[in-house]
């Protein structure tokens, strides 16, 4: 078998004490960066950057790494707990984790996401080293026309899967496209709704928008409640998950394991897109959907496995191709570089210790989150109980050095803000905001590869149903748009609603 | 500031002076005059990359801030301050005190493509900012995906009349986008130009075959060419690149266009030439350096020392050049 030939080569490789331990201090510093809000991977790695040229390549990588995908493991913690996207790709778990949380089931919700995570990691693990050439090759066949389509598919899954009334899901999604195009026109080059800010010419960024409307929101709607939040920090329940848990969770965790390792391969916020869409598929998968929102595991299991999923898999364009499929991917190309390293197809045959090693130390990267994040809930769990006026102050302060710290600007900060009284005013007007940022994240997606397709079949409008990969989305999206106007699931939906 | 001083004496005595009040007047006792100019840099010094962290620009910077760090003996610290094509960054460094602790990572675009490209730019690179030193060019490679039935630009001539091609960028008014509207009308070649988000993106839908044609900058596509993914038809610099053996320069194929992209260091107008000559000293010595080195396995030129007249004859001709090619492009954003 040449898989474990291969993966023997890795093992060699990474068996070393040296190796081993930058391994673990990558995930240590990812788990870190990842429970404080905003300090994000990029900003960490590319800091950490110049300490590790003194390394060899392999360790360097090997914990740069690590810290990417610890801190897809920690930004779950902060997103249970406080109801802050401690990472963009755990903004998903806010929905039901915070809901666990304050029933007083933030262990069970932990617990749950750090397996899933480790499920997920292990087989996304496996899934590189067996098929990441035929993967790296299925996400070249995406065109701009196929891109257009999964878009659409995604927008229309958030209309009809949202709560409550269809007229605000569609008013947030809209509002979340004027958001996305706030920027610099890919294809003319004009500056929309920028109204002169040099700041605003690049668009808002997701972490700003995420980090305002869930976070600071919830902090303002939080200091409006006092008495409430003491009560649900006063039980923090069991650390671990139950039976019923494993019961209700291994399914959600099996399927977003999947679609985290399918998405995460296609550029452009893999991970994001994979905790959306496996929180979705768990809703319409559900027998009651109506518990979604309201503290469902299914809605931590899914997400966060799909998550941390995709956060591996988006090493395969980076790896077998050379192409990085995200900001933390550009660095890891930064820092390969530096090393003398091309990435690109030949690091493979070239390079086979380094590949290899690579990929095997995410395997023993995950199992160090594992090991190290099941005995630090407890410790998690029992900052519920430090009181919300000196939590506050703190988050707030995390809040703003993390946002600082994606440009080094001073406007965001201030624009950050600026989103969180927005979403204090969603939460009064009961707004979900979920259907808002899928559209933020998708619409300019969606224009862009609509304008690109365009301009490739110079303006043949056939293009979408010419492709087949492309066809089978805009049936998957059609037969969506069908249930929506299906009488039964209608009045599925309009009971969830009442409840 | 790209004027030329073919005598320096009388600016040197003048800085003298100069310095001579600064030491008076200011409480830090910075001494920038010469002779003294070895008391620099006396803390750590900035230097902006106006890119975010991972892309062409920061790559090319943190071999040489880490090179710069060892020979000036204080840490050279990379803020990257990304946004606007590089304006933000730049804008910051013509505002920043003219004292050497902060500089600019510079390239074509941000020194010589904006002026031409947004009206409304908040520095005027021949004002605000003074060049240190031109560390670094590439090629601009014209990429074709291997199915494409034409090996040399007479072949993509004669394909172009038969069939209509499209050339994929890292976007408007970058130097590759350019590259192709200078290269289109000096070959008379039609092509249609596909902007994308950054060279990632481009380079993606060129392997999968979406489009015929890339433009870009030689190190975003030699490892796909090195591995048969892709293929070379030309390279845009006057001498042909010694890790494309075998591909001709567009002018050695009979196009009239030479562009290369540039890195430099830039620092605000105002600094003392006893600060720069010490800053280019430092980093004529960091391009010795095994890691900067290293850049050139990627595609990368690296550039012999020159005279800060002859780099200000140099800004002021890529200024003319690439100012026309953004006119006739259309690429200019009002």
């Amino acid at each position: 078998m040449e898989l474990f030939t291969h993966l023997n080569i890795g093992l060699d490789a990474v068996f070393t004490l040296s190796n081993l331990g930058y391994c673990f201090l990558g995930v240590l510093l990812g788990t870190l960066i990842g429970v404080l809000p905003g300090l994000g991977p990029v900003a960490t790695i590319a800091m950490l950057l110049p300490v590790t040229y003194g390394l060899p390549p392999l360790s360097a990588l090997i914990m740069l790494s690590g810290i990417y995908y610890g801190a897809q493991y920690g930004g779950s913690t902060t997103a249970i707990l406080v109801n802050l996207p401690g990472e963009s790709s755990s903004v998903v778990t806010c929905l039901d984790g915070y809901a666990m949380a304050r029933q007083g089931r933030a262990g069970a919700a932990l617990g749950v996401a750090a397996l899933g995570s480790f499920f997920a990691g292990t087989v996304a693990t496996l899934v590189i080293a067996a098929a990441a050439a035929p993967l790296a090759e299925l996400a070249l066949k995406f065109g701009p026309a196929e891109y257009f389509s999964l878009m659409l598919l995604g927008l229309i899954a958030a209309v009809v899967l949202a709560q409550g009334d269809v007229f605000k899901a569609v008013a947030m999604v809209v509002l979340g496209l004027v958001f996305g195009l706030v920027g610099t026109d890919v294809n003319s080059g004009v500056e929309r709704f920028t109204f002169g800010i040099p700041e605003l010419a690049d668009g808002i960024s997701f972490v700003v928008l995420s980090m305002g409307i869930f976070g600071i929101a919830e902090i303002i709607v939080n200091l409006e409640r006092v008495e409430h939040r003491d009560v649900f920090a006063a039980r923090v329940g069991s650390l671990l998950p139950n039976r019923e848990d494993m019961r209700l969770s291994w399914k959600p965790v099996l399927r977003g394991t999947a679609l985290g390792s399918l998405l995460g391969i296609l550029p452009g916020g893999g991970a994001v897109l994979s905790s959306f869409s496996s929180y979705t598929l768990e809703k319409r998968l559900a027998a009651d959907p109506a518990r979604f929102g309201k503290g469902a595991i299914e809605g931590v299991a899914g997400p966060e496995a799909a998550n941390n999923a995709g956060a591996q898999t988006s090493f395969i364009p980076l790896l077998v191709m050379g192409l990085p499929s995200n900001a933390v991917m550009a660095l890891m190309v930064g820092a390969m570089m530096i090393h003398g390293i091309v990435p690109g197809p030949q690091v493979m045959t070239e390079r086979p210790a380094l590949f290899w090693g690579l990929i095997v130390s995410m395997w023993i990267g995950n199992l160090f989150l594992v090991l190290l994040n099941m005995p630090l809930i407890g410790l998690w769990t029992r900052l519920l109980k430090v009181p919300y006026r000196l939590l506050y102050p703190v988050i707030l302060l995390f809040c703003c050095v993390g946002v600082y710290s994606v440009n080094n600007s001073a406007f965001e900060v201030g624009l950050t803000l600026f989103f969180g009284v927005l979403g204090y005013l969603f939460v009064k007007i009961r707004c979900e905001p979920a259907p808002l940022l899928l559209g933020f994240v998708l619409g300019p997606m969606m224009e862009e590869n609509l304008r690109r397709a365009m301009l490739l079949a110079r303006g043949d409008i056939s293009v979408f149903v010419t492709r087949p990969i492309s066809l089978t989305l805009l049936i998957a999206a059609a037969l969506l748009l069908c249930l929506l106007a299906w009488p039964r699931a209608r009045r599925t939906r309009d009971l969830a609603f009442q409840e | 500031m790209f004027s030329a001083h073919p005598d320096t004496r009388p600016r040197i005595t003048f800085l003298s002076c100069l310095a001579l009040l600064s030491a008076l007047c200011l409480i830090s006792g910075e001494v920038v005059a010469e002779g003294t100019a070895e008391k620099y840099p006396a803390h750590p010094v900035k230097l902006i990359v106006p890119f975010p962290p991972g892309g062409p620009t920061d790559i090319v910077a943190r071999p040489f801030a880490e090179a710069l760090s060892q020979s000036l003996g204080q840490p050279v610290v990379i803020e990257n301050r990304g946004g606007a094509g590089g304006a933000i960054g730049a804008a910051a460094v013509a505002k920043a005190s003219a004292d050497g602790y902060t500089l600019l990572l510079g390239t074509v675009g941000v020194i010589s493509i904006n002026p031409a490209l947004y009206p409304k730019l908040a520095y005027a690179p021949e004002r605000d900012l003074e060049s240190v030193a031109l560390l670094a060019a590439a090629p601009v490679a014209l990429a074709a995906h291997p199915s494409l039935p034409a090996n040399t630009l007479a072949e993509l001539k004669a394909l172009a009349a038969s069939q209509s091609l499209r050339f994929g960028s890292a976007g408007n008014g970058t130097p590759g986008h350019l590259t192709g509207e200078m290269f289109r009308s000096a070959s008379g070649i039609s092509l249609a130009h596909v902007p994308y988000k950054g060279s990632a993106p481009a380079v993606q839908d060129l392997l999968g075959g979406h489009l015929e044609l890339v433009f870009d900058p030689l190190q975003s596509v030699l490892p796909h060419i090195r591995a048969g993914k892709l293929k070379a038809l030309g390279i845009s610099s006057a001498q042909p690149a010694p890790q494309l053996p075998g591909v001709p320069t567009f002018i050695e194929a009979g196009v009239k266009t030479e562009t290369t992209a540039w890195w430099g260091v830039f620092a605000p107008a105002a600094t003392p030439d006893a600060i720069l000559d010490a800053l280019a000293r430092h980093l004529a010595r960091a391009r010795e350096n095994a890691t900067v080195r290293q850049l050139e396995s990627l595609g990368i030129v690296l550039l012999p020392e020159q005279t800060r007249a002859a780099q200000q004859d140099f800004l002021r001709a890529e200024a003319v050049k690439w100012g026309k090619a953004v006119r006739d492009s259309g690429a200019g954003i009002d």
